[in-house]
């Protein structure tokens, strides 16, 4: 087993590594090696896969001199996370070594390292290790964002970097916190949580830490901005993989099952639901299919938020609550990437016959997302909405608080088809990328089959339970029906005209533009401020200079001292001859 | 650990030897003599090492070796190596060598180098005998040496701003050094001559006691006097002033000469001289430790709105020293833990980015941040070194400077001042705010027009980005931050020993 683990370390690793020697050498001779590289970069996720599936539950490895002991387990929450994360990373990583991108190599690299720190926060199994991979991973996801060089990529950089340096700095002190209170071991943390009187606080950090990653109201402004800069396989796992590790740093780090925490419990589902619903009001207004994809992000992340809610309200549900989390992030992160890799292919296949291949692979996902019957969709939102059904904390189930996001969904996933029309798009040949894609789409089902049986049992409902079909599919109708009335509305002139221009415009990361304002007004008061007191300090000095110097005196003193220098040199030797005597004294 | 064994030795003093000899030859070299001068630099430096590393393993098993010498009656030299020495003098040592290969690269073909690398081995004969000093004595001796020595080496340059900022480190660290005197001359006069022992001296913990008012008089004059080397707000303003120091001085400087010898004053006089637990009861520790929090705080802000690299770097380092008199001034082990291995790897990362810094001004001519847009393609290595070390300053695991700031923030809980929590988290905030733009301005920011590295012109770069002396320390500095963040949970890495140095100051 220690052999599969370090393979699934040292492979992606390795090959960064090699991409990195590489580039120091950017001449022409290097074209061939590069290549090679980029091309051996999706294998590389190959061992991680391999051991999500097959090594068995527990395993476990201890490196003690590795930082201040570093531990990874795998149990059923890391496993099924595992396993999406390698698809959508080896998918991304073939797209790389399809396009055209003149630093394919950067980007391929910068992949590979971000996969290792993502698939080790599914893995960690100490404090320790998942803050590292956690704050690897957000990093290199700089990097990631900027990497298309646009102004617009540089201020979505900028505007990540802030946030995931802010939720660094809150998850170190939680850390902490957790580790003085016992719980290193990622077993005993949310038990040792639960103990220490830093609860609170704790949790609040955690909130705010892996929340901004996660992308929970108000702190997803980066997400709509940074999703859609990153050039597509980027942007797929961001919103796929990276966006999953938010979700898992709350359930191994939150005191889930161990105390219930009614105000914490309210608030998570609070953002969570504000998060599923007003995510859809700003994202059907998009103007570009990314943006409107990433706002489908944050709802459904809104509605996982939800789910972790209900488990710090109930804690006897808590362990189901977050084995249902799981699958339905596994799903999410699947079908959410599927559709972002969608885009990319539309760009590639868009002017030729394989753009229906693209459409209706697009559609399958899109109907996932949003819960349709026969998708994967169908089968995480039936669990999760039975989990649910039970908790009441507005008199209400939870159940049905969340019902609409599945219309939400729809009406997301039909804006970012829509506004697909308006991409340019070229006529490649099929290859690889189309049929991994495909491959992606197909594997959703028999995935999410697989992930719900590793840890407690989530409730599935029957295929053929025409019920269920209803329960789950009548959303969707809703949401289509809405989308139908749109369509003709384009036709009646007055609407059309309202429909094109709209009165209301949502600008990608909403609150954000509201934000930077405040902060370029409060940087230019404080530049003000520091203006006025380095005014004040060197009008202080120059004061200063005025009192009298008693450099006058000091230099009488000295003129009258070196009368003496003579004298001092004969002092000096006789010090010399008395320690000589001392000496010979002894 | 086992029982310490004492044993007389002339190790201790053979170390100082390695860098003082060489040294005194150099003076008389001529200027030409140019492969005599490399060859004596670098036998020094790497005798130097084989003495420490053979130290490595009787010093961790428990055995202390000692030299003693009576200069006067009632003033005695003496020279210890206990793991607090170990680890201090390991540090400048291997500095030494790496820094004594980036200056003679440095220097090539300027002017006065028989009087630099003369003066250059004495500052670091001054540093070891700081780290082997065994008595207040001897630390006092060689802290004062130390001070006179370095000032040639700030002034090497001659020139009017180099003189100025020469004179402002002699007067505030000869100030210093009066009030260290003085405190020195107070503790002696009190209860004698004081030796360094782990949990403190026998004779001031009776001070304590008896004249508890007296103790803290004398603890606030000796930290006071240490104060100006260690760079404690408010007499840090020299440290920002003395970097017009030629590039290998400055890396010297901060990373392990000048401002070390403060720092490591400090630990000695509050764990081996009062004992850490005594000091706590004393009271004075929090006071020191607040202190060295503003510091912290006080330092990134400042740097925060410095456009010259070298200068964003100083008040780094203002700010990234009080990391280690936070940790050594808490009254838990976790924490000095912290606070010693910063010694080690703030001395790591600060020293590469120094050297980096050289680099980018050497080059290429470039001091300041703005400066260096799209540096990352011309200079790779030298940009990926100044990259670790920065993310390490943060406290970016798994770089070293995470390892220390852990061990702080747990130490502070352990302390029972959680507030160090705030001041980490506030400075990782700050430090992030200063070393992230200059990272996206070497990497992602595009050149300038007219830039000589800019656009894929792949075939203006040379072979190797930089001559090899200035590179090579560069990178591997940066490599060893990485290392010892990467290793700290094995045996002999610095994190290990300075868990073996704070345990011995706890019973």
């Amino acid at each position: 087993m220690i052999g599969l683990w370090l393979a699934a370390a040292m492979a992606p690793l390795g090959v960064a590594g090699a991409q990195a020697l590489v580039g120091l050498a950017p001449d022409v001779s290097s074209v061939p090696v590069r290549r090679v590289l980029t091309w051996l970069a999706p294998l590389a996720v190959l061992p991680v896969a391999v051991l999500g599936l097959v090594a068995p539950g527990g395993s476990a490895v201890e490196v003690s001199w590795l930082l201040v002991g570093t531990t990874f387990s795998l149990d059923h929450v890391g496993r099924a996370l595992l396993v999406m994360t390698a698809m959508l990373y080896g998918l991304a990583l073939l797209m790389v070594a399809r396009s055209a991108d003149e630093r394919a190599t950067a980007l391929s690299g910068l992949l590979l390292l971000c996969f290792t720190a993502n698939a080790g926060v599914f893995v960690a199994a100490d404090v320790v290790t998942l803050y590292l991979c956690f704050t690897v991973m957000s990093l290199v996801g700089y990097a990631l964002v900027i990497h298309d060089r646009s102004s617009q990529a540089r201020r979505a950089g900028r505007i990540y970097l802030i946030l995931a340096v802010t939720g660094e700095a809150a998850v170190l002190v939680a850390a902490m916190l957790a580790v003085f209170s016992g719980g290193l071991r990622l077993a005993d943390t949310p038990a040792a949580v639960a103990g220490t009187e830093h609860t609170e606080l704790i949790v609040a950090l955690l909130w705010v830490g892996f929340g901004i990653k996660a992308g929970v109201i108000p702190l997803h402004v980066w997400l709509p901005l940074a999703h859609p800069a990153a050039p597509t396989p980027a942007s797929a796992v961001l919103s796929g993989a990276m966006i999953t590790a938010g979700l898992a740093g709350w359930l191994r780090m939150l005191p889930l099952g161990e105390v219930s925490m009614t105000a914490w419990g309210l608030v998570f589902i609070g953002t969570g639901l504000a998060g599923a619903y007003l995510a859809v009001l700003a994202g059907v207004v998009q103007r570009t299919a990314k943006a409107a994809l990433a706002y489908s992000s944050v709802s459904q992340m809104g509605l996982l938020s939800v789910v972790v809610g209900a488990g710090l309200l109930v804690p006897d549900l808590a362990g189901l609550l977050a084995a249902t989390a799981v699958v339905y992030a596994a799903h999410h992160g699947l079908v959410k990437a599927a559709l972002f890799f969608g885009v990319g292919l539309w760009g590639y296949h868009g002017a030729g016959p394989a753009k229906w291949v693209v459409l209706a692979g697009m559609a399958v996902a899109g109907l996932a997302l949003a819960g349709w019957p026969f998708t994967s969709g169908y089968l995480a939102k039936y669990a999760t909405k039975d989990a649910l059904a039970g908790i009441t904390p507005a008199g209400v189930g939870l159940d049905s608080l969340l019902v609409l996001v599945g219309t939400g969904s729809t009406l997301l996933v039909a804006r970012a088809l829509w506004l697909l029309r308006d991409t340019s798009a070229q006529d490649r040949r099929w290859g690889p990328t189309l049929t991994g894609w495909l491959g992606l789409i197909g594997s959703s089902i028999p995935f999410l089959l697989w992930a719900a049986r590793l840890g407690p049992e989530v409730t599935l409902p029957g295929w053929s339970d025409p019920s269920a079909w209803w329960s789950q599919g009548w959303p969707v109708l809703l949401g289509v029906g809405l989308v139908a009335v749109v369509l003709t509305l384009r036709r009646v002139p007055r609407a059309s005209r309202t429909l094109a221009r709209p009165r209301v415009e949502v600008p990608p990361g909403d609150v954000v533009v509201l934000e930077e304002r405040a902060a370029a007004l409060l940087a230019d008061r404080v530049g003000r401020l520091v203006e006025v007191l380095t005014r004040g300090y060197r009008g202080a000095g120059r004061l200063l200079q005025r009192i009298p110097s008693p450099a006058g005196w000091v230099n009488v003193a000295e003129q009258h001292l070196a009368v003496w220098r003579t004298s001092g040199t004969a002092l000096l030797g006789m010090v010399a001859v008395l320690l000589m005597l001392v000496w010979w004294g002894r | 650990m086992n029982e310490t064994m004492t044993q007389t030795s002339w190790i201790p003093v053979a170390i100082l030897f390695t860098s003082l000899l060489p040294g005194l030859v150099i003076f008389g070299l001529r200027e030409r003599q140019i492969r005599l001068r490399t060859w004596l630099n670098m036998a020094g430096a790497i005798t130097k090492v084989g003495f420490v590393i053979a130290l490595i393993p009787p010093v961790t098993s428990g055995l202390r070796l000692e030299y003693r010498y009576d200069l006067l009656p009632g003033v005695q030299l003496l020279l210890i190596t206990d793991p607090m020495a170990l680890l201090f003098v390991g540090l400048s040592t291997l500095l030494w060598l790496l820094t004594t290969i980036y200056a003679i690269g440095y220097l090539e073909d300027s002017p006065n180098r028989s009087r630099f690398f003369g003066f250059f081995s004495l500052c670091v004969t001054a540093t070891a005998g700081i780290a082997l000093s065994g008595n207040l004595i001897t630390f006092l001796l060689f802290f004062e040496t130390l001070t006179l020595v370095t000032y040639p080496l700030v002034a090497h340059r001659g020139t009017a701003e180099a003189l100025r900022g020469a004179r402002t480190y002699l007067a505030y660290t000869v100030t210093g050094g009066i009030v260290l005197l003085g405190g020195v001359a107070w503790l002696t006069a009190m209860v004698g001559p004081v030796e360094f022992r782990a949990r403190g001296a026998d004779e001031v913990a009776a001070l304590a006691t008896t004249n508890p008012t007296t103790a803290v008089a004398i603890f606030a004059t000796l930290i006071a006097g240490l104060a100006v080397k260690a760079a404690l707000v408010p007499v840090h303003g020299w440290l920002p002033i003395a970097m017009v120091a030629p590039a290998p001085v400055s890396a010297l400087l901060h990373a392990v000469a000048v401002v070390k010898a403060g720092v490591f004053g400090i630990i000695r006089v509050i764990h081996d001289v009062y004992g850490v637990e005594i000091a706590a009861n004393l009271g004075v520790l929090t006071p020191l430790a607040v202190l060295a929090g503003i510091t912290i705080v006080y330092g990134s802000l400042r740097a925060l709105m410095q456009d010259e690299l070298k200068s964003r770097l100083a008040y780094s380092t203002v700010s990234q020293l009080s990391y280690i008199t936070v940790g050594v001034s808490l009254f838990a082990v976790t924490a000095t833990t912290g606070g010693i291995v910063h010694l080690v790897h703030q001395g790591l990362m600060k020293v590469s980015l120094f050297f980096c810094a050289g680099l980018f001004a050497e080059v290429l001519g470039l001091t300041r941040v703005s400066q260096l847009a799209g540096v990352g393609r011309r200079m790779p290595v030298s940009s990926a070194s100044f990259t670790v070390a920065a993310l390490g300053m943060i406290g970016i695991p798994p770089v070293a400077g995470f390892v220390s700031k852990w061990y702080l923030g747990l130490g502070g809980l352990e302390a029972g001042a959680p507030w160090v929590l705030a001041v980490l988290a506030a400075s990782t905030l700050l430090n992030a705010a200063y070393f992230l733009p200059v990272i996206y301005v070497l990497w992602f920011k595009d050149p300038e027009e007219g830039a000589p590295w800019q656009g894929a012109a792949s075939h203006l770069r040379r072979r190797v980005e930089a001559p090899l002396p200035l590179l090579v320390p560069a990178a591997a500095t940066a490599c060893l931050a990485l290392v010892a963040g990467l290793g700290a949970g094995w045996a002999y890495s610095p994190l290990s020993l300075a868990e073996l140095v704070a345990a011995g100051s706890y019973s």
